[in-house]
């Protein structure tokens, strides 16, 4: 009988979204590379690339290929999927092969028939077997690129749903701030995370933090509650000529929040050369949290 | 020649092998907590010989080798007492990991930069 191992946490990160046991820890090495980890050592590798609309020359998912045969120095073989990728076939295209470096078990490309989007998954050998014959962990992988809706962004102990129109810009998961920017043709949005807000506040206090992070005047910081800062700054219409001339980002909007009970600060701010669709405030707000997260057991031993 | 001198080659670790090293601290170094502050570490200077003979210039009879005080924060101050020589790096991640309930990675990335920046100073070792 296999053993199903507990799930606990969902990743959501730059067009992907997995089910993931609670035990993994999630690295993230760039904008579409993600590592899964159990007690620092690896178990599974995500890379993808977005949809390429270009129709001349090899395809992405070719390019990957040639890639790894490159890194391998040799040809890949094509190998049987395994069991927990043969439900994937109405939404992907699968190639597998047998493992380019010896300390892969297996890698699979993933092509995405809907958007064309390729996605290459690496199963370490340590742990290949419980990876690969459960099929909930590569079962919940989810494409989001052509679902033209808001995507829901889940790492480490954030969640968010990020509005349509915006793109990863930089990312930053060093201790104590974690910071992510993502970007549209008009405006610019910056979300953080301070931990723990203990020894942030022992330095600065909430006002101090949110006028630093919001590039506010602190006479200018509404408070909504003991909890929750508010910084909304509306240009005159004087301003507002002489920033578009420099396209400056004068309409903003950024909102702190102290949730004690994870001893955490969360906090953005959305700025724009146009006023700001109470929309898109609205759905960063509701959405931007800390995840809380069970402890269980959910080890899978190799 | 130094010029046209071959490189030395720096010997890499992998990820694995750095995350089984156990880091220790220097004997020589010596450190105490300071109330309220964290902890202070004090260091032999390791001088470049082109500075340790301009030093010596100007005085020929030192009486003691110069020294260097490190005030450690609070995370420092408690890395460095973790640092008995009974963890390996991997320990050290999971232990501050847990206990500061962050992630694995922001664990990895600030430890391991901690411990590099104190090997710089020669206040550690690698077992």
């Amino acid at each position: 009988m296999e053993k199903t191992i507990p799930f606990q946490k969902t990743i959501g990160w730059n067009g992907l979204s997995l089910a993931i046991p609670a035990s993994w820890d999630t690295i993230v090495r760039d904008d579409r590379h993600l590592i899964f980890e159990q007690e620092l050592r690896p178990v599974l590798e995500l890379r993808w690339e977005l949809p390429s609309s270009n129709s001349y020359g090899p395809t992405q998912g070719e390019r990957i290929i040639a890639q790894l045969q490159k890194e391998a120095g040799r040809t890949l073989i094509p190998a049987d999927p395994p069991r927990s990728l043969i439900g994937f076939t109405p939404d992907y295209h699968i190639q597998c092969f047998n493992p380019p470096s010896s300390s892969t078990g297996e890698c699979a490309l993933l092509t995405c028939i809907t958007c064309g989007a390729p996605i290459l998954l690496k199963f370490y050998s340590d742990f290949y077997h419980q990876v690969v014959t459960d099929p909930k962990i590569i079962g919940s992988l989810t494409c989001w690129h052509a679902k033209g809706t808001d995507s829901q962004w889940a790492v480490h102990d954030i969640s968010f749903r990020l509005p349509q129109g915006f793109s990863l810009d930089s990312h930053s998961f060093r201790f104590g701030l974690s910071s992510l920017s993502f970007s549209t043709r008009t405006s610019q949005l910056t979300l953080c995370r301070l931990a723990p807000a203990s020894e942030h506040l022992k330095r600065n206090s909430f006002q101090e933090l949110f006028a630093s992070f919001s590039k506010s005047d602190p006479e200018q910081i509404e408070i909504i509650d003991e909890h929750t800062l508010q910084y909304t700054g509306v240009p005159g219409i004087g301003a507002r000529l002489i920033g578009r001339l420099g396209r400056r980002k004068l309409f903003v909007v950024a909102r702190f929040k102290h949730i004690s009970q994870h001893d955490r600060i969360i906090g953005f701010r959305l700025e724009s050369s146009q006023p700001i669709q109470p929309d898109t405030v609205q759905t960063i707000q509701d959405s931007y949290g800390i995840i809380q997260e069970e402890k269980t057991d959910s080890h899978i031993h190799p | 020649m130094g010029l046209f001198r071959k490189k030395k080659r720096i010997p890499t670790f992998t990820r694995e092998q750095a995350l089984a090293c156990t880091p220790v601290r220097n004997n020589v170094v010596s450190w105490k907590r300071v109330d309220s502050v964290g902890i202070q570490v004090e260091y032999v200077l390791m001088l470049k010989p082109f500075f340790a003979s301009i030093l010596e210039r100007f005085n020929p009879a030192p009486s003691e080798a110069p020294t260097r005080k490190l005030q450690l924060d609070d995370f420092g101050s408690q890395v460095w007492e973790m640092l008995d020589g009974s963890r390996t790096t991997a320990d050290l991640i999971k232990e501050f990991a847990a206990g500061h309930e962050i992630s694995a990675q922001e664990a990895e990335q600030s430890i391991t930069l901690f411990l590099r920046e104190l090997g710089k100073r020669g206040l550690i070792a690698l077992r």
